[in-house]
């Protein structure tokens, strides 16, 4: 799963990712890049993860484990 | 040439496009789009060829809402060769750009039945000598003002026919269809749920009720190369964007306007975060509610929070508008939620102007009036080149008219203040002294 989850974020970003990358600090992610993360993580991780969690989890890795842990209570 | 189409569902871009129309009246008089596009043709049967040849392609412009069944909620794709194009009789080439505006405004006079015709109506302008000119009407129903920047660009496209022969590849019928999926649920599960919270904070606060002047809305835009240095050195600083510097400061203007410390406002959510979405003509933008809270500390900070509330706000910003209008206890047959935060924000840098990068920014200027709209205050940031420009829309019975040009000179130097790195007092001292 992490490696599909590591494809959606290379998609937006158009580099190579590393699964503790930070959105914000390394990959320095735009407004669109951020909410077109947020429909591509809809997509492949069937969870609706929030701007809110997104700088909470901010690297592929955590992200995958929010998603896995279920929060949000969303499924 | 193909044939009509079964019934299809409505987009919730459709959805909320005719909610503001309907809110304006019905008949969509004020929701009607004038354009004239130069044709890379003088062939009249040629121009007629490549606008039904993009009409094809691009299904929104020959699309008609279906009567059958609940209203709003079907539509069928038709037949290019529904849409009218009227060929003119040929004038003088010096004469020609005038007869094609005229001829715009013609057909943008009736308002458009959109359950009985396509939301678009064109006339061939032509002179010997020179290419064709394409006179438009278009509803908004057909496209939202991204959308509407596309029409422009692919329609004047030197690459002519050629240039319209690749068929977009998302069309109302597959965004209709995503739409439908599963998912989808949530996604209005999450908007209802904002707009009920935001709502139950804000006092929800109609238009004043006024004779209708000509003149009672009134535009003005604000050009500044010091400004936009202003903002981009904000933005980049604090990691946010030029619009969140901006919106920042619309907030805490605001904050002043209406003497409250908790402000609420409407984001225009443009829905283009895929790629598919940015070739896609058709209406997307939906509103979104959200609220910012106008703590003492730096701007700086301001910034940052109002930045994340409005990503919140326009990951939120997808819904189907008639379930929300529903849930909310809206009349039936309404697709728009029935409080209103009636301030907007519009962040429109990516759309394309018209202007040309690289002139002077044009400074303080007027843009026009208008009788009646469905709005308090709407700020709009658009982007020319290096140089960013704030419109500023208001009714004037909430700001007067005088007052709309000092607001935005205000907020320019406000921002301008801003970045050197400033207190939010600093900044209301600021704004309050000039408003």
């Amino acid at each position: 799963m992490l490696d599909a989850v590591l494809q959606g974020w290379e998609s937006v970003f158009g580099r190579t990712i590393d699964p503790d990358d930070n959105v914000f600090d390394d990959l320095h992610a735009e407004s669109l890049q951020i909410l077109e993360l947020l429909e591509v993580m809809g997509d492949i991780l069937d969870v609706y993860v929030t701007v809110d969690d997104l700088y909470s989890h901010p690297t592929p890795r955590a992200v995958m484990a929010l998603a896995e842990a279920g929060a949000n209570g969303a499924a | 040439m193909p044939h009509d189409l079964p019934l299809i569902p409505l987009t919730w871009g459709q959805k909320a496009i005719l909610g503001t129309i309907g809110d304006l009246g019905g008949q969509g008089r004020y929701f009607t789009i004038r354009r004239v596009i130069p044709l890379p043709t003088g062939d009249d049967d040629l121009a007629r060829r490549m606008l039904w040849r993009f009409a094809e392609t691009n299904e929104s412009l020959r699309t008609v809402i279906s009567e059958a069944g609940e209203p709003l909620t079907t539509q069928r794709i038709i037949s290019p060769e529904r849409i009218r194009v009227d060929i003119a009789t040929p004038v003088d080439a010096g004469d020609q750009a005038e007869h094609a505006r005229a001829a715009a405004a013609r057909l943008a006079r009736e308002p458009f039945d959109l359950t009985a015709e396509p939301p678009i109506r064109c006339s061939v302008i032509r002179a010997p000598g020179n290419d064709a000119l394409l006179a438009l009407a278009v509803s908004h129903f057909a496209v939202d003002a991204y959308a509407l920047s596309l029409l422009s660009r692919w329609l004047s496209s030197p690459g002519g026919l050629d240039a319209l022969t690749d068929r977009p590849p998302w069309q109302p019928r597959m965004q209709a269809a995503a739409e439908g999926a599963s998912s989808s649920g949530r996604r209005t599960e999450r908007a209802i749920t904002r707009w009920t919270t935001v709502l139950a904070d804000t006092p929800v606060v109609a238009s004043p009720p006024a004779p209708e002047r000509a003149d009672r809305f009134v535009e003005w835009s604000l050009e500044s190369a010091t400004a936009s240095d202003a903002i981009g050195a904000t933005a980049e600083r604090t990691e946010t964007s030029p619009a969140s510097v901006v919106l920042a400061i619309w907030c805490l203007a605001l904050g002043l306007l209406d003497g409250r410390s908790t402000v609420a406002l409407t984001l225009i959510s443009g829905n283009r975060h895929r790629d598919r979405e940015r070739h896609y003509l058709g209406p997307m933008a939906q509103d979104t509610p959200m609220s910012v809270e106008l703590r003492t500390g730096t701007f700086d900070d301001l910034v940052r929070e109002v930045h994340r509330e409005a990503l919140n706000a326009y990951a939120d910003g997808r819904y189907d508008p008639a379930l929300l209008a529903a849930a909310m206890g809206a009349p039936e047959r309404t697709v728009r939620p029935p409080g209103k935060i009636l301030t907007f924000f519009n962040d429109a840098r990516s759309e394309h102007p018209s202007d040309q990068p690289g002139r002077p920014p044009a400074g303080l200027r007027r843009i026009g009036h208008w009788a009646r709209l469905d709005l308090r205050r709407f700020l709009v940031l658009q982007q020319i080149g290096r140089t960013f420009r704030l419109r500023l829309l208001a009714d004037t019975e909430v700001l007067t008219a005088d007052r709309i040009p000092a607001l935005l000179q205000a907020m320019a130097e406000a921002l301008v203040c801003a970045a050197s790195g400033a207190r939010v007092g600093d900044l209301e001292h600021l704004l309050g002294r000039q408003l």
